[in-house]
């Protein structure tokens, strides 16, 4: 991935820990990466420059993460969104996945390392 | 005892009845005699204008006829008391006596009537010899009179007593039939009768209520819901108001007006399952709360060991490896915490499938790998067949193993474990075996109680034991079993036994 063209990521995470983890691993491999630590915010950025993937939580502040699968959905439903969260319940990983979710990954499962390659392979 | 006597009382009514008729039949075959067999009158005149010799003599044959009737009824009652049951021998009899008696009465007040009514010989040759033509007559107004008696003590009698028994067994029917449908139409349960077609043949209220629809509505339609009469079903319904009910159906095979059917009881667990979703998502919520920042520090650690964060140098590293350990340590106690909340509120369920069990066992083994290379612990493992599947939640399953391996490589620090999994009947059994340092008798009788822990005080050795718990009621909801057997100074086995899958 690295050898390739700067991709970018956007990543819509409110914990800051996240935001710093995933953008550690994601940098080291090449990509450019945006931060969003609001819903809106996340969305204003999707409007005004579209990433080339998303990275996105589903407890946030202002607008949540269904409420966003769903406007990427109408917006920009060719935009690859992956679904990071700390539910691990088959309810919330279904409702993700029928909204467009291209994976859902349960945070504390894997290291951030892990879950690159699972994006890596998602993208290409 | 009054009631006994009302009753006797009524049945010398019913005595007095069969006199009567007789009275009247008698006193028209007198009259036919007088006429025919005597010549005395013509028979309307004999019928409706005796004269008083014969008056006389008909009304004294009634008198004794009721007389030994009623005394023939009250030995029977006598009989009947003395014995307390009932006998129809006994009755038989009583009245057998009694036409015997009534019998010989008549034939000598019979005698009489011809000395005195007719002028004829005296008493003893009426009695013995009265000739041919009366003879027949009188023999046959008593055979008349007896088989008259023994019809009408069925008539009147026998048929009114089965009758009354009869009267008695279709109140204590209607009795028990309203009682039947009190309860039904009571429940708070709707009852559905479904026929061998699946149509609804019956609803109680509680039903029309729960699908708001009338019974007229829903007779005769299918039961689109699906039912199983070995164990509850959780269905879910949308009734005609829109309105979800989550109900438990239970379900048992009757017959329905001789036909096989199917009864389905079904309880509204609507406000249950609200409440317990909204426990599930207040769970959910400490759960990421208390997780969240856990997993961000274990992301940020693992991140700084790959060298992401810049170069590490040994100490560093050390540091690293302790802090991922205790978070880790920490974020698996959350998790056991509240799994453990879940399934103490039973709000856990397990989805049964075809599962290979190496392929569980494997998984769950990768993990403690490099910890038992750590402690130069040997890892022996005999795998059953490839191909053989269990019926299990694998995740679970994989969890509860996890959780016994996780608890034999805390109290081994040398030696073995061992895990050996086999066919058994219609179970695999699982049996994990360590070295360590064994348990007493009074410890493995606590080990898989969650409230027995919170009894004494925290004991570094046995820790928090969740993990036990979790595994036995994991096995449990899985239809399987876990046993341990342990011995101090030398090590703890536990066995898992769960169903083949067939």
């Amino acid at each position: 991935m690295a050898s390739q063209k700067a991709r970018k990521v956007l990543i819509i995470e409110d914990e800051p820990i996240f935001r710093m983890n995933y953008r550690t691993v994601l940098e080291e491999k090449g990509f450019m990466v945006q931060e969003a630590d609001t819903g809106q915010k996340g969305l204003q950025m999707l409007a005004s420059e579209a990433p080339d993937f998303i990275l996105l939580d589903l407890i946030l502040p202002e607008v949540n993460g269904y409420e966003i699968l769903k406007r990427i959905r109408e917006t920009h439903p060719a935009i690859p969104v992956i679904v990071f969260s700390v539910l691990s319940g088959e309810m919330d990983r279904k409702r993700a996945l029928e909204l467009g979710a291209r994976a859902y990954v349960i945070k504390g499962a894997e290291s951030p390392t892990a879950i690159l390659e699972k994006i890596d392979m998602l993208i290409s | 005892m009054s009631d006994q006597i009302n009753s006797l009382l009524k049945r010398r009514v019913d005595i007095v009845w069969i006199g009567a008729i007789l009275g009247l039949v008698y006193w028209i075959w007198q009259s036919f005699r007088e006429a025919i067999v005597f010549q005395k009158a013509s028979f309307i005149q004999s019928l409706f204008f005796p004269d008083f010799i014969s008056l006389a003599t008909r009304l004294l044959v009634i008198c004794t006829f009721l007389l030994l009737c009623i005394h023939a009824k009250y030995i029977q009652e006598k009989v009947l008391e003395a014995r307390s049951q009932k006998s129809r021998s006994t009755g038989f009899w009583a009245f057998f006596i009694a036409a015997i008696g009534f019998i010989m009465l008549y034939w000598i007040i019979d005698s009489f009537y011809d000395i005195i009514g007719q002028s004829k010989g005296d008493i003893v040759e009426r009695v013995l010899t009265p000739g041919i033509s009366v003879l027949i007559s009188r023999f046959l107004s008593v055979l008349f009179l007896i088989i008259l008696v023994f019809l009408i003590q069925y008539l009147f009698i026998t048929r009114r007593k089965a009758d009354k028994a009869l009267k008695k067994v279709h109140d204590q029917l209607a009795r028990s039939r309203e009682n039947l449908n009190k309860i039904v139409h009571n429940d708070v349960d709707a009852v559905f009768v479904l026929n061998n077609g699946q149509q609804i043949v019956f609803v109680n209220p509680a039903a029309e209520k729960m699908l708001r629809k009338t019974a007229d509505q829903l007779i005769g339609e299918p039961f689109n819901y699906p039912i199983s009469t070995d164990k509850m079903r959780e269905i879910e319904i949308v009734n005609e108001q829109g309105e979800t009910i989550s109900g438990e159906a239970f379900a048992v095979k009757i017959l329905w007006g001789g036909e096989e059917a199917v009864l389905v009881s079904l309880r509204d667990v609507t406000e249950r399952k609200r409440v317990e979703q909204i426990r599930q998502n207040f769970l959910s919520l400490i759960s990421h709360r208390l997780k969240s920042p856990l997993i961000g520090i274990m992301g940020a650690i693992e991140n700084m060991l790959q060298g992401l964060a810049g170069t590490v140098t040994e100490k560093q590293r050390e540091y690293l490896l302790v802090m991922r350990d205790n978070v880790s340590a920490k974020y698996h106690l959350i998790e056991d915490l509240l799994t453990s909340l879940r399934l103490e509120a039973g709000g856990e369920q397990v989805q049964l499938e075809p599962t290979p069990l190496t392929d569980v066992i494997n998984r769950a083994v990768e993990s403690y790998k490099s910890a038992m290379k750590k402690k130069s612990i040997t890892l022996q493992q005999v795998n059953p067949d490839s191909r053989l599947l269990v019926s299990a939640d694998p995740k679970k399953l994989e969890k509860v193993i996890q959780n016994i391996i996780h608890n034999a490589l805390k109290f081994t620090s040398e030696g073995h474990i061992r895990i050996e999994a086999k066919a058994e009947g219609k179970n695999a059994s699982i049996t994990i075996e360590d070295s360590g340092c064994g348990m007493s008798d009074a410890t493995l009788k606590t080990i898989f109680q969650i409230e027995k822990k919170a009894q004494t005080l925290p004991d570094a050795n046995i820790g928090m034991g969740f993990g036990l718990y979790i595994a036995r009621k994991y096995m449990q909801l899985q239809g399987g079993t876990i046993v341990a057997a342990s011995s101090l100074g030398k090590g703890s086995t536990f066995t898992l036994s769960i169903p083949l899958h067939i």
